[in-house]
């Protein structure tokens, strides 16, 4: 299994922060294909998705943006033509129609893509909701592994990425792939931004950092042990919850912020 | 009872649609209705005591890899969360065994085995059926049961056995607390295809000894 250390990337939801974040961690070892459905222009106009939250850069050469729609296969495919590695972080959340288009199409389209350009590299992301209040979730659970099973029940959000996921993993498994898979659930700059020490901290929480280093370790892992693989993407937190071990056993990512000011008590 | 059936007009549920409309105030629905459309799928729950949701069996290859994926999936959630609000009791899902074909031939398998469809739109279309429908059971206020058929023929699944599972998913009981998800392999080759979920799951047995 070769690193991929350097070489052509193409990531498909690129104005989004996730993705963002990844740019900004790749953008010195890698030629970077960010791909978003509008121009980075139009993006940066608007409103980041959540305060502190990254947004895309315009890229300079060789770097390039290039407007793609995830739930067109030719646009998909003409995307990735050349690449070494693929990255999709494209994500819909809320619109019940758009949603299954780029969380269940996009992701069978960016698969199909990958197999159809000799890419076997993928880093796919998706959500951990760690709470959606149905007998099948594990917000009352402790130790929850990197591949327990997702049960989105019919949370849109949740449940279309999770058909997503399923796509890909029975791409992943057919065509022997090398794909990663990063679940995240909430964000916070690394310091913790506005957010007063000791106000505490949810279970699954990410540094906007920590979360596009881990794409760099994704590129470069060659000790995957099978052609899916899933991982948290998380900070150590005290809860007993959720780990970032696997993705430190694996990948060689550990998380630089852990949001100690926020759980510890002001006294 | 009134039965909603989505895919009346593919094979399986032209075979439904004869057989249920003997015993059964019938409701059809075709490859022409967009499930898709929660406004039309909300006024075909309306007053209807089960779903038979047939759509997903014998994908349309005449549609786009687009419309495909995003007719079993969404149509399937749109369809399950219509049901679940109009009080219908149980969704019945057929699905197919096309999925465990990649499988060697000389395995037995069962309900516990991972499916494996290929990597096409038409092929996934069962999984996404199957997947959304379960986690609709999951989260509760439905119940479901998935049937996995084969071919509509001495080789598969009769058309005769797939009624009587059919028939037999409508009645079952679930003799548990949590959530309502039932899957059964619906096959006539026993050496092939197992169902290990009931001990004589939904009398196929005793239909082949007749």
């Amino acid at each position: 299994m070769a690193s991929i250390e350097s070489g052509r990337v193409c990531i498909f939801g690129a104005g989004g922060p996730v993705a963002a974040s990844a740019a900004q961690s790749l953008k010195n070892d890698y030629e970077l294909r960010l791909t978003d459905l509008r121009d980075v222009n139009d993006i940066l106009k608007g409103e980041p998705q959540s305060k502190d939250a990254p947004m895309p850069e315009v890229p300079e050469p060789p770097h390039e943006w290039r407007c793609v729609d995830v739930t067109d296969y030719e646009q998909v495919r003409s995307a990735a033509e050349g690449m070494d590695a693929l990255i999709n972080a494209s994500v819909l959340r809320p619109d019940p129609v758009l949603a299954f288009h780029v969380n269940l199409i996009g992701a069978y389209n960016v698969m199909k893509a990958a197999v159809d350009c000799g890419i076997k590299r993928i880093i796919h992301t998706g959500p951990r909701h760690t709470r959606l209040n149905h007998e099948g979730d594990y917000w009352y659970d402790f130790d929850i592994s990197d591949d327990a099973p997702l049960h989105p029940g019919s949370d849109l959000y949740a449940l279309t990425k999770y058909l997503g996921g399923n796509v890909v993993r029975v791409f992943a498994e057919a065509h022997a792939l090398e794909v990663v898979t990063f679940l995240y659930c909430g964000f916070n700059p690394g310091d913790g931004g506005d957010l007063k020490d000791g106000s505490g901290i949810g279970p699954y929480f990410t540094s906007w950092e920590d979360t596009g280093e881990a794409f760099r370790y994704g590129l470069r892992a060659t000790k995957l042990t099978q052609p899916y693989e899933v991982f948290d993407i998380v900070a150590n937190l005290p809860h007993g919850k959720y780990s970032s071990a696997k993705a430190e056993r694996i990948l060689g990512w550990t998380p630089k912020h852990n949001f100690e000011r926020l759980y510890k008590s002001k006294k | 009872m009134k039965l909603l059936i989505t895919g009346a007009d593919n094979a399986l549920g032209e075979c439904a649609v004869r057989h249920f409309s003997k015993e059964h105030e019938v409701r059809t629905v075709g490859r022409d209705v967009d499930l898709r459309d929660p406004v039309v799928v909300a006024s075909l729950v309306e007053g209807v005591g089960a779903v038979l949701h047939l759509d997903g069996y014998g994908a349309d290859v005449t549609l786009d890899e687009f419309t495909l994926l995003d007719r079993s999936a969404r149509g399937t959630y749109v369809l399950m969360h219509a049901a679940r609000d109009a009080g219908v009791g149980r969704v019945v899902v057929v699905s197919t065994l096309d999925m465990f074909e990649d499988y060697p031939g000389d395995y037995v398998i069962d309900e516990t085995w991972r499916p494996l469809p290929k990597q096409d739109a038409a092929s996934f279309v069962p999984m996404m059926v199957e997947l959304t429908a379960r986690e609709f059971a999951r989260e509760g206020g439905i119940e479901a049961v998935c049937l996995r058929v084969g071919a509509l023929d001495a080789s598969g699944t009769p058309e005769a056995d797939a009624m009587k599972a059919i028939e037999e998913a409508l009645k079952l009981k679930f003799n548990r607390h949590g959530y309502q998800w039932g899957l059964f392999h619906v096959h006539s080759d026993g050496n092939r295809f197992a169902s290990m979920m009931l001990t004589n799951p939904l009398r196929m047995q005793e239909q082949q000894a007749e």
